[in-house]
């Protein structure tokens, strides 16, 4: 079947409050990812929504201290699965703001506390008390239990008032006698009249059986034209039962409101500790997310270093690529790459995998400082007050800014922020080469004269500033002796299968550079998409006249 | 004959009516009656049903009488008021006018007013728990006048259709029966692919109808479900003239309940002139 219209899969969308993590999340391509860290309970689906960067080494030690413990727990899974059925069932309480709760507050209460205390202990000790999970609502769960009540559900008990018991067994004997009244009045209608009303409230008869029927038994009204609306008629004690029962009914009712008003009293007096088993739960949900995620990625700990050192990386996968490749059916290459200087420049051919190593980075960094483990096999990095991502983010222009005018002025916003990460993709890509190359140069002065912040750049010029603090590296690129047998073959292909030849012969590994080796992969890449050889020869006569 | 009990039993089924007060909260008493004897059974209402004036009209209601066993989705406030004794057994986030919507199991018998969800989301969510977690298969909703969306909302349910028909509304109302007895006529996709086939995304009205491709490149039009279908009759008949239309999802029309007013069953019959459209049909069951 073919489709009219193609849905694209959204993404986390909320995931961001601020301008600058939106961008970073569209350049890490985090939202995608962050789809399988999945929460179970309302509180900790509503902490996913709010996540922010975490700037304090202190304080993502401690989250990653935790989900340490919570992806020990994950792994013995029969005790995992119990805690994650009771997480499901945990309700979220928006009623703990007032004095007094209804039968359907009352039981979301309930349900929390039962499941609350359960996931309390089936908790190992160690996690239990690093995550704060403290009980001291036993005598309000007993209340709510009154009665022979199930675990899970809730009903206004007769064992919470003498009266409320004598009531109801008085409602019930009413409701046998009335039953009889009621039965023998229909039994007396079906042999008077032929009418049976057993199973029905009311019989539609032609008009002219209406002589056959006897008013005392049953009221006739005009239905239509042709038919009449019969109903039973129940003698007066019937009717003096069912005032009763109402009576019953209305003081039962109020019986009921005093019932609550008690449970109110108590829930009221727990609120303090409602309140902390709704944050230590919320806790225990996300750290919980946080391991499974860790586990199913075999992601690690990230090693926080102090402020200078270099950033490195080994056996890195930078999961959205790893799924294109999956789905393109190309090998993908992992990242292993070690910064020595705090600024890095990154160059190499079109479609080299420049780009990719920079959200690499920026998807490792984003993680670690969202309190997540990160995939690779190693990560060392430093903590950031803020990432900056510049360049090619997916967001469209605004406030009339050109693409050029709005990476100008996210840099120039940017450099307030002390210890900050810049991540640079192009960086002034859209203006001519000979400014571009002249700003970018600047650029690398300025941050190298700068000691708080780290920076990496992606850019395709060479010949750029040596300095102290800036490092030169490249990605290998095309494999010249794979391309070489490839381009002496006479086949034709369409572009998507092009588009594999290149990534085949791609060697996606960055290596150091300090020369800045200038490439002419582009060339070679276009002559693999199908670019005119007249065109290539002519471009790369040019190229020789201007390397002299 | 239409075996009413056999037809709703283990299915979902939601009440929709041709108008207001067609007949359907007395249709839905008249099912309850007849399905309690086979089973655990719950019902439900696509906004506010069983109070005891109408809303719009202000004159009186036929009251929904709930039965010890049975489950019940209503609003807290509504539950409150009833003479009957229940059990909560969950709350939906989800809230209405009348506050949060409640399942609850009835212990003593009494009169519910009905309240339900507000949004297509919150029904699946609740049809989804009822079946789950209450394990309740045979399930009624008492839905909206006039509005068949809902359905969708509950893969593999089915309607039943409450028409009250008088000399004024019965051609009207004929051809809403024979519409929608065509539409529950089209088979569901197999799931094969095919070279000629083209699915069309939301709703197929009249001004979409161009965009389907020639019946000289495609030979099968796959829909959703019937619900997805803003034609009439004709237009019906002339698309399934030059294609093979297909849904996606089956949401069976369980039988038709007809309520004639001031007009007899001959003259009706006569004018459906439909054999196969006539054997759907249950007659107010209230006649004797």
């Amino acid at each position: 079947m073919k489709a009219e219209l193609s849905h694209a899969p959204t993404g986390l969308g909320a995931f961001a409050e601020l301008a600058e993590l939106a961008e970073l999340e569209a350049f890490a391509e985090l939202g995608t990812f962050l789809n399988h860290y999945a929460p179970l309970t309302p509180y900790g689906q509503h902490r996913k929504q709010h996540l922010l960067l975490v700037t304090s080494r202190e304080r993502l030690e401690d989250d990653y201290r935790r989900i340490e413990l919570a992806m020990g727990f994950e792994r013995q899974a029969a005790a995992a699965q119990r805690v994650a059925h009771h997480l499901k069932r945990i309700p979220f309480l928006d009623c703990l703001d007032q004095s007094e709760w209804d039968a359907s507050e009352v039981f979301l209460i309930k349900r929390f506390l039962v499941n609350y205390r359960a996931i309390r202990d089936l908790l190992p000790g160690d996690l239990r008390k690093a995550l704060g999970l403290h009980f001291s609502s036993t005598s309000l769960l007993e209340l709510l239990n009154a009665g022979s009540q199930n675990s899970e559900s809730f009903f206004i008990s007769d064992a919470y008032a003498d009266g409320l018991k004598q009531v109801r067994n008085r409602i019930q004997a009413l409701e046998g006698q009335a039953a009889g009244v009621r039965k023998a009045r229909l039994d007396a209608i079906r042999a008077h009249c032929g009418l049976d009303f057993d199973h029905q409230e009311f019989a539609l008869i032609p008009k002219w059986e209406a002589d056959r029927v006897n008013r005392e038994l049953v009221l006739l009204e005009t239905y239509d034209a042709s038919r009449l609306m019969a109903r039973p008629v129940f003698p007066g004690d019937y009717l003096g039962l069912m005032q009763e029962k109402a009576s019953l009914v209305a003081e039962e009712k109020g019986l009921e409101r005093e019932v609550l008003r008690d449970i109110s009293r108590h829930i009221a007096r727990e609120l303090d500790a409602l309140a902390g088993c709704v944050a230590a739960v919320t806790r225990l949900d996300d750290y919980l997310a946080r391991a499974r995620l860790s586990l199913a990625f075999q992601m690690t700990r990230p090693q926080l270093q102090d402020w200078g050192a270099p950033i490195s990386v080994q056996d890195g996968r930078f999961v959205p690529q790893v799924e294109r490749c999956r789905e393109l059916d190309l090998p993908y290459t992992p990242v292993n790459a070690r910064f020595d200087r705090r600024v890095t420049v990154v160059h190499g051919a079109n479609m080299g995998g420049k780009t990719v190593l920079l959200k690499s980075v920026a998807f490792f960094q984003a993680l670690a400082q969202l309190g997540f483990f990160v995939p690779c096999g190693v990560f060392r990095t430093v903590v950031f007050k803020g990432i900056h991502c510049l360049g090619s983010t997916a967001h469209e222009p605004v406030g009339g800014l050109s693409s050029f005018g709005r990476e100008i002025y996210g840099f120039s916003n940017a450099q307030r922020d002390r210890n900050a990460l810049y991540l640079m993709d192009e960086f002034a890509r859209t203006t001519n080469s000979r400014e571009a190359q002249a700003l970018i140069s600047a650029v690398l002065h300025h941050l190298d004269g700068r000691d708080d912040c780290y920076a990496f750049l992606a850019t395709h010029y060479t010949g750029l500033p040596t300095l102290p603090h800036v490092a030169y590296q490249r990605m290998k690129g095309l494999d010249e002796a794979k391309y070489a047998a490839y381009h002496t073959s006479d086949e034709t292909h369409d572009i998507s299968e092009r588009v594999k030849h290149i990534s085949r012969f791609m060697t996606y590994e960055v290596e150091d550079d300090p020369d800045q080796t200038t490439t002419y992969d582009a060339l070679k890449i276009a002559r693999i998409l199908g670019l005119d050889e007249r065109i290539i020869e002519k471009a790369m006569a040019q190229l020789g006249d201007l390397d002299g | 004959m239409i075996d009413v009990s056999a037809a709703l039993q283990n299915h979902v089924t939601y009440i929709a009516g041709n108008r207001k007060n067609a007949g359907k909260t007395t249709f839905l008493n008249c099912a309850l009656e007849r399905l309690r004897p086979r089973g655990h059974l719950a019902y439900l209402s696509i906004g506010v049903d069983g109070e005891e004036r109408d809303l719009v009209f202000g004159h009186a209601k036929p009251q929904i009488l709930a039965l010890p066993g049975d489950t019940v989705v209503t609003a807290q406030a509504a539950l409150a008021k009833t003479d009957a004794l229940y059990e909560i057994h969950q709350v939906f986030p989800y809230k209405t006018v009348l506050g949060r919507l409640v399942v609850a199991m009835i212990s003593r018998g009494g009169f519910v007013e009905l309240v339900g969800p507000e949004t297509n989301h919150q029904l699946e969510a609740i049809i989804d728990h009822v079946r789950g977690q209450e394990h309740v298969d045979t399930v009624l909703v008492d839905g909206s006048v006039n509005r068949l969306t809902q359905i969708a909302a509950t893969p593999g349910a089915g309607y039943v259709y409450v028409a009250q028909v008088g000399q004024r509304t019965m051609d009207k109302t004929i051809a809403a029966m024979k519409r929608l007895h065509l539409l529950d006529g089209i088979p569901q996709w197999d799931g094969v692919s095919s070279e000629r086939g083209f699915e069309f995304h939301g709703a197929l009205t009249e001004r979409k109808l161009v965009r389907l491709p020639p019946p000289e490149a495609c030979s099968d039009i796959l829909l959703q479900d019937f619900t997805k279908v803003f034609l009439s009759h004709r237009q019906i008949v002339r698309l399934q003239n030059r294609y093979r239309l297909l849904f996606r999802d089956r949401l069976d029309l369980r039988f038709f309940v007809v309520n004639l007013l001031d007009l007899d069953r001959d003259t009706f019959l006569a004018q459906i002139g439909d054999d196969r459209l006539e054997q759907r049909i249950v007659f107010n069951p209230y006649e004797s």
